[in-house]
């Protein structure tokens, strides 16, 4: 039996990275249509770099990444504070409801947006995907912040204070040192989602605002040229660089001295 | 002696939510009981025309599929990510890099990783060609546009949503439990069933709910890997909004999704505290 | 003038009442001590006088100024909490430097201050002064925290049961130690704890509190040998209820029951019949349980002499007679 646990374990491993890595080297197979090895080339992404779409859509995603994640991030933390440290009417409320933006279905979440901006008159364009991304990642970042909170041994602030430093201090000094591994968490989810959004992106933007994702949809639709293999590896090689090292970084500091 | 202000706290995240979450909810609820206008949008008055139009075999059969292929994906999701969980809780040296690779996938881009599906199950693609080559076949088989081809994506997508909710509720199972099993003479099948399975199960809910729930809003799986038949209905939606041109069908069809997100939801919170003890709440 | 003053504070959360018109007065350098169960309200008296919480009725004094408007970090007391609520990513001498940074001290001053709060809890400085807590065992934590509140050279120090986690030995030996620093430094110490062996043993006056009141106010012998109420006498050591004048009920200690062979009792002294039912080894005593004629159990304690070369006359089964001297029975206000 624990064979058999092992066997199933090490294929889910194996047929959860083949494909990705299949997709890898293909990009470097100088033949167009055939999966046959014809030899190894660098062309597809050379023809990467002539697109200009590509580059739009990369620094498209880029504007809209860094500026959604920043202002998500900050209202997530803060509202990860109140839920954390301060009683207010409609606190349990306000905790459970937090999750309704996290499993609302991208689809539906997309159009509720279209159809305000519509109602609104608002043009679609990259600041209605800024809007649209912070508004999904305000409540991710919240809930990441809020379980590091949670952990967080509530009378270190306190102590804090009988010490003398007054509510802000303490809180510079104290929570947010051990708070901002989640903080960084949050902000590379964030940061990840809004990077990697295709539906909900798709549907607010307009003509000339296409971010990565839609571009490189559009590419894989067509599924034609080993092209999408390349961008797809680069993407992949970028992810993968940014998790490593994000891991490195944010080494699991202890929230509190446990008793004993 | 409040230096930084509840309201303060509060406020942006909470004005942000109200007004680009909320609101549109709202409106979108509005429009789903509105007659449709000329061009698509939505005409003053009250209907429930579009509700009932979801009574229609035709639009039920896209419901029910969706229903369906989300609930296999998550079961083939559960029965092949709960002994990768098992293996990490398990393992001590390797553990880092086993969880590591688990989460690599969950990190990358759901379009590279549904563009691997494609790349393998296309008629030119890897799987047609190996088997060709072998001789195997003599013509290739339809792999890509298929049901089996969206179950495929879904899992191959989700698996590890299932992964690590059910390993972090095995890393806190007590081996003493299991020694204490064993000493009162139960056997590995009965253990696991007895002990393990029922301890897990916050994890098993957890990890069901993060699969099932966005394979039910899914839209990128199946209009990549399941063509124009392959319809769920979150393309169904997306439809309306597009092609289709009505708004207020569409809108009516996105409620009906978060009805079926909210009643798993609601159901998955009542399992979940049932607790390990099988107790009901308290 | 009393240095803490507490005028009939109450404390409500929501339709609970932690603290009920607890009224008392603390007096300059005492060991004060808050004994009682868990829910009886002890830390939620101490937290309202460090600050984190405000009372809904009531006034509390320190050194006769008004704590009303005060917030915890102008207050000036030391605290000690239950997690030690060491800063884990502060090295120890980071952590005992902290209210002297807060003050703006300089560097100079505060590193020797730190030294010398380091030596007074008995943690040499080259050894500690780098190591982060979670490099610490528990009491070496509790050191720290000690240390951390003390360099602040506070009038008041608040400890809430900062000996939980620690083991027997150790724990006796900073019971100790927290004595002495209370009378070396002179420094009022209000201790939280539910251990009453700690409270007997370190305070020189305890409230023992129940449900939001307090139910007995006075020193550790006050308390031990005249309780008032029934909660008292049974929360603080072993306790029996027995028969008394006018059908009252009177407390009577276990040690001041003395066991004899069915007769007359002596002058001046009461008795019941009944027959031993267990006789416990405990090493420095033994512990006889008499089943009474009429039901009732009588807990009885005589001191060992040596069982192996004079051992304690009883047996199983045997009958005897319980006495006590009628001085002895305590009446309780409320038996």
């Amino acid at each position: 039996m624990k064979r058999l646990v092992w066997w199933v374990a090490g294929l889910v491993y194996l047929l959860l990275h083949l494909p990705v890595l299949v997709l890898v080297v293909f990009s470097f197979n100088a033949s167009k249509y055939s999966v046959r090895w014809t030899g190894f080339t660098l062309d597809w992404y050379r023809r990467l770099a002539e697109r200009e779409d590509l580059w739009r859509g990369l620094r498209a995603s880029l504007i809209v990444g860094a500026s959604s994640t920043l202002l998500a991030t900050v209202f997530g933390t803060l509202l990860a504070l109140a839920l954390a440290r301060r009683r207010f009417a409609g606190r349990r409320a306000l905790e459970g409801l937090l999750y309704l933006p996290i499993v609302t279905p991208e689809i539906v979440a997309g159009i509720s947006l279209l159809v305000l901006f519509v109602a609104i008159g608002a043009p679609l364009g990259l600041g209605t995907i800024t809007i649209a991304h912070v508004a999904f990642n305000i409540a991710f970042v919240a809930v990441v912040v809020r379980a590091r909170l949670a952990g967080m041994d509530q009378s270190l602030e306190e102590a804090a204070m009988t010490l003398g430093a007054d509510e802000l201090t303490a809180f510079r000094t104290v929570t947010v040192p051990l708070l901002w591994p989640g903080i960084l968490a949050g902000a590379l989810l964030a940061f990840t989602m809004s990077f990697d959004d295709y539906v909900i992106t798709s549907l607010v933007s307009g003509p000339g605002s296409s971010t990565l994702p839609i571009v490189v949809y559009s590419m894989v639709r067509r599924n034609v040229e080993p092209t999408v293999n390349a961008i797809s590896t680069l993407i992949l090689v970028v992810t993968s660089l940014v998790i490593w090292g994000a891991n490195r970084l944010l080494r699991e500091r202890p929230l509190a001295t446990a008793r004993g | 002696m409040r230096r930084l202000s509840t309201w303060l706290l509060l406020g942006p995240g909470v004005f942000w939510l109200g007004a680009f979450f909320a609101v549109p909810m709202l409106l979108v609820l509005a429009a789903s009981v509105m007659p449709r206008g000329v061009y698509g949008g939505v005409e003053p008055g009250f209907t429930l025309e579009h509700y009932r139009r979801f009574l229609d075999p035709l639009y039920l059969h896209v419901l029910g599929r969706t229903v369906v292929w989300a609930g296999s994906a998550t079961a083939a999701c559960l029965l092949l990510g709960y002994p990768v969980a098992w293996v990490i809780a398990r393992s001590r040296r390797h553990r880092q890099l086993l969880l590591l690779l688990i989460v690599l996938p969950f990190w990358t881009s759901f379009l590279v990783r549904t563009f691997a599906m494609i790349f393998l199950l296309r008629d030119t693609g890897l799987i047609n060609s190996l088997l060709l080559g072998a001789g195997l076949i003599r013509a290739p088989l339809t792999l890509l546009y298929t049901p089996f081809a969206v179950l495929l994506g879904l899992v191959y997508g989700f698996l590890p949503f299932m992964v690590l909710p059910i390993y972090a509720s095995l890393e806190k199972l007590d081996p003493a439990l299991l020694e204490a099993a064993e000493g009162l003479g139960a056997r590995p099948v009965a253990r696991f069933f007895t002990v393990i399975l029922p301890l897990s199960l916050p994890g098993v809910i957890a990890g069901s709910l993060l699969v099932f729930v966005p394979a039910l809003g899914s839209f990128v799986t199946s209009d990549l890997l399941g063509g124009a038949k392959q319809v769920m209905i979150g393309n169904l939606v997306q439809n309306q909004f597009t092609t289709a041109r009505n708004w207020p069908f569409g809108s009516a069809a996105s409620f009906a999704v978060m009805a079926l997100v909210l009643v798993a939801v609601g159901l998955s919170i009542r399992w979940r505290d049932r607790g390990a003890d099988g107790e009901p709440a308290a | 003038m009393p240095i803490v003053e507490f005028l009939q504070v109450s404390k409500r959360f929501g339709r609970v009442t932690a603290v009920d018109a607890v009224s008392f007065a603390i007096q300059r350098g005492e060991f004060f001590s808050l004994l009682g169960p868990s829910g009886c309200g002890k830390t939620t008296t101490l937290r309202l006088l460090a600050g984190f919480e405000q009372p809904d009725a009531g006034e509390i004094r320190v050194a006769g100024a008004s704590m009303r408007d005060t917030p915890p970090y102008e207050r000036k007391l030391g605290m000690v909490f239950q997690s030690y609520a060491l800063f884990p990513h502060l090295s120890v001498e980071r952590n005992v430097a902290y209210g002297l940074e807060r003050r703006r001290l300089p560097r100079a001053a505060i590193a020797a201050q730190v030294a010398r709060a380091l030596e007074l809890v008995r943690l040499p400085t080259a050894e500690f002064a780098g190591r982060r807590p979670a490099q610490l065992s528990g009491g070496q934590r509790q050191r720290v925290a000690l240390a951390r509140a003390l360099v602040l050279e506070p009038e008041i120090l608040l400890l809430d049961e900062p000996l939980g986690a620690i083991d027997l030995q150790l724990r006796k030996a900073m019971q100790l130690e927290l004595k002495q620093l209370n009378r070396a430094l002179g420094i009022t110490f209000v201790y939280v704890t539910h251990d009453q062996d700690e409270a007997l043993s370190m305070s020189d006056r305890i409230a023992v509190m129940d449900r939001g009141r307090v139910a007995q106010l006075g020193t550790p012998a006050e308390i031990y040998e005249s309780p008032r109420t029934a909660f008292v006498a049974g929360f603080i050591g072993e306790s029996n209820l027995l028969p008394g004048p006018g059908g009252r009920g009177v407390v009577v200690r276990p040690e001041r029951i003395e066991l004899r062979t069915p007769g007359e009792p002596p002058a001046g002294w009461e008795s019941l019949a009944g027959r031993v039912d267990e006789v416990i080894y405990l090493g420095e005593r033994l512990r006889i349980l008499v089943a009474l004629a009429d039901g009732g159990r009588v807990n009885a304690t005589l001191p060992n002499q040596g069982q192996l070369t004079r051992p304690v006359g009883w047996a199983r089964g045997d009958d005897v007679m319980v006495c006590w001297r009628a001085g002895d029975g305590r009446t309780l206000e409320d038996a």
